[in-house]
């Protein structure tokens, strides 16, 4: 559903160099600590900005060059961006109405109540996690096939966040082939959600991993000097060097659980991730 | 762009009491002045609220989102560019009504020529628009104002020293002087159609070159 091939996209000094695919029905996670390149490749794939080189393709066309038609089929939830804050989320409703043929006005108005947004007030006086429920509700309104997600639980509390999430999933429990390509530096919002995860920093795709397999199979090593002199160092993908000796990421936990017997290995999550494969050497 | 359409009413509307306010002060100069001040006046300002609305779409960020509704480029500007010019003529009716209203209030009569004189700001509210969007495109709502303020000074000094290097006794040639009241009308709103249709076209230029 959207192919990004080598897209490259130049700011100063920063460089981003990506490709990745999303298919159909698949709910793609791009992990990265801020200012890894998350929100341009969501820009990039939303035709936002324009890229120095490289394809972007959604829907099999070149994503600067899709229709008001093509778009009717995305959802989209930018962490800085929305609706102008002059407005309340009964005009929201009123303007989705007229913007797209599958929206559902009265489901729209329902869930803003569920959500508690009040529907005749403007968007200025809302709170962050209310401005953040309102942005993923006008995604979720009108039966889009690909989701697009930058940072939709960006500074909020665990209960807001978790209501955004439970939203997102009733909706994909809905819409079975919807595929969703959705960004977050926190990234436990994004073990129970995704199939698989990209792993982004400094403009890099540093891994590309099925969730499951990262959860059962990507391990935590600790060592001490002594012990790590001794590891079988073949299957690690980062070390780190800490007080108590290193930290190591492995994706064969399995392997030294069953030949280093007295070697610490934790499982491993998403945000281990993030700190050993962007931070270690 | 019919969902532009909506988003830029309920933008006007949340300035519902500016609107007011104009057509209060469009009554007060409708009964104190005579002649047509109050239509040039009102369509003004209408203009400059609807052409503001950019304004609205740009803070806080507002376009990257906007633009993933299901638009193009092409039509955001296309309906920027409606939006403007069908809330000039509409404020250019209301305030001819207004107009008509308190001659009529007044006990005066409305002559022919003080309806040539109202339909003459329709041309000049066109350059305004094809002056203004595409500023407010390229340098946004803050830079926008300088740069008007540079191009009008700009203009003005053009102006001022074409006329002191013209000769003093220079004469107007027989052949503009003699054109009729309803050929400089034609030609005034030839040039004004002519300037939004160019300017039409740098604002597409400047939108798509944009990144958000």
């Amino acid at each position: 559903m959207v192919s990004v091939q080598n897209l490259e996209k130049h700011y100063g000094d920063f460089s981003l160099r990506v490709s990745m695919e999303i298919p159909r029905g698949r709910i793609t996670g791009l992990v990265g600590k801020n200012g890894a390149g998350k929100s341009t490749v969501i820009k990039s794939v939303l035709g936002l900005v324009h890229p120095d080189g490289g394809s972007v393709r959604v829907f099999g066309k070149d994503a600067p060059a899709l229709s008001p038609e093509d778009r009717q089929q995305i959802g989209v939830a930018l962490s800085d961006s929305g609706f102008s804050n002059y407005l309340t989320p009964g005009d929201c409703a009123r303007i989705l109405d007229k913007s797209y043929d599958h929206f559902d006005k009265q489901a729209f108005l329902d869930s803003c109540s569920r959500y508690g947004l009040p529907v005749n007030k403007t968007i200025m006086k809302f709170s962050t996690g209310m401005k953040a429920k309102l942005r993923v509700l006008v995604a979720l309104s009108h039966k889009a096939k690909l989701l697009i997600m930058d940072e939709p639980t960006a500074g909020m509390d665990v209960e807001a966040r978790n209501e955004i999430l439970d939203m997102i999933r009733s909706y994909l429990e809905e819409q079975e082939d919807c595929s969703v390509l959705i960004t977050s530096h926190i990234a436990t919002d994004l073990e129970g959600l995704c199939d698989d995860i990209y792993l982004i920093d400094r403009g890099k795709i540093l891994l590309h991993e099925d969730t499951d397999v990262i959860l059962s199979d990507y391990g935590v090593l600790k060592a001490d000097e002594q012990t790590f002199r001794n590891l079988d160092r073949g299957y690690l993908l980062s070390t780190r060097q800490e007080s108590f000796g290193y930290r190591c990421l492995t994706n064969q936990k399995q392997y030294y659980q069953e030949n280093y017997p007295g070697l610490v290995v934790e499982n491993c999550g998403i945000d281990d991730l993030i700190l050993l494969m962007s931070g270690g050497k | 762009m019919s969902g532009l359409l909506q988003k830029d009413y309920c933008l006007l509307r949340q300035r519902s009491r500016s609107l007011i306010v104009l057509a209060c002060v469009g009554l007060m100069i409708g009964f104190s002045t005579d002649g047509s001040f109050v239509v040039g006046y009102m369509t003004m300002m209408v203009a400059l609220l609807t052409i503001g609305t950019i304004s609205y779409d740009e803070f806080d960020n507002g376009y990257p989102f906007l633009l993933t509704l299901p638009v193009s480029r092409k039509l955001y500007v296309q309906e920027k560019y409606l939006f403007c010019l069908a809330g000039g003529a509409v404020g250019w009716i209301v305030s001819l009504l207004l107009y008509a209203v308190c001659s009529v209030a007044k006990g005066d009569s409305l002559s022919p020529v003080d309806l040539v004189q109202t339909v003459a700001f329709l041309p000049v509210f066109c350059l305004i628009v094809a002056v203004m969007l595409p500023m407010q495109l390229k340098y946004g709502a803050e830079k926008s104002r300088i740069a008007i303020a540079v191009l009008g000074g700009g203009g003005y000094a053009l102006i001022f020293f074409g006329m002191k290097l013209l000769p003093r006794n220079m004469q107007i040639p027989a052949s503009v002087s003699h054109l009729s009241d309803f050929t400089i009308a034609v030609l005034f709103l030839v040039l004004s159609l002519s300037a939004l249709a160019i300017s039409y076209l740098c604002s597409l230029r400047i939108f798509n070159r944009k990144a958000f």
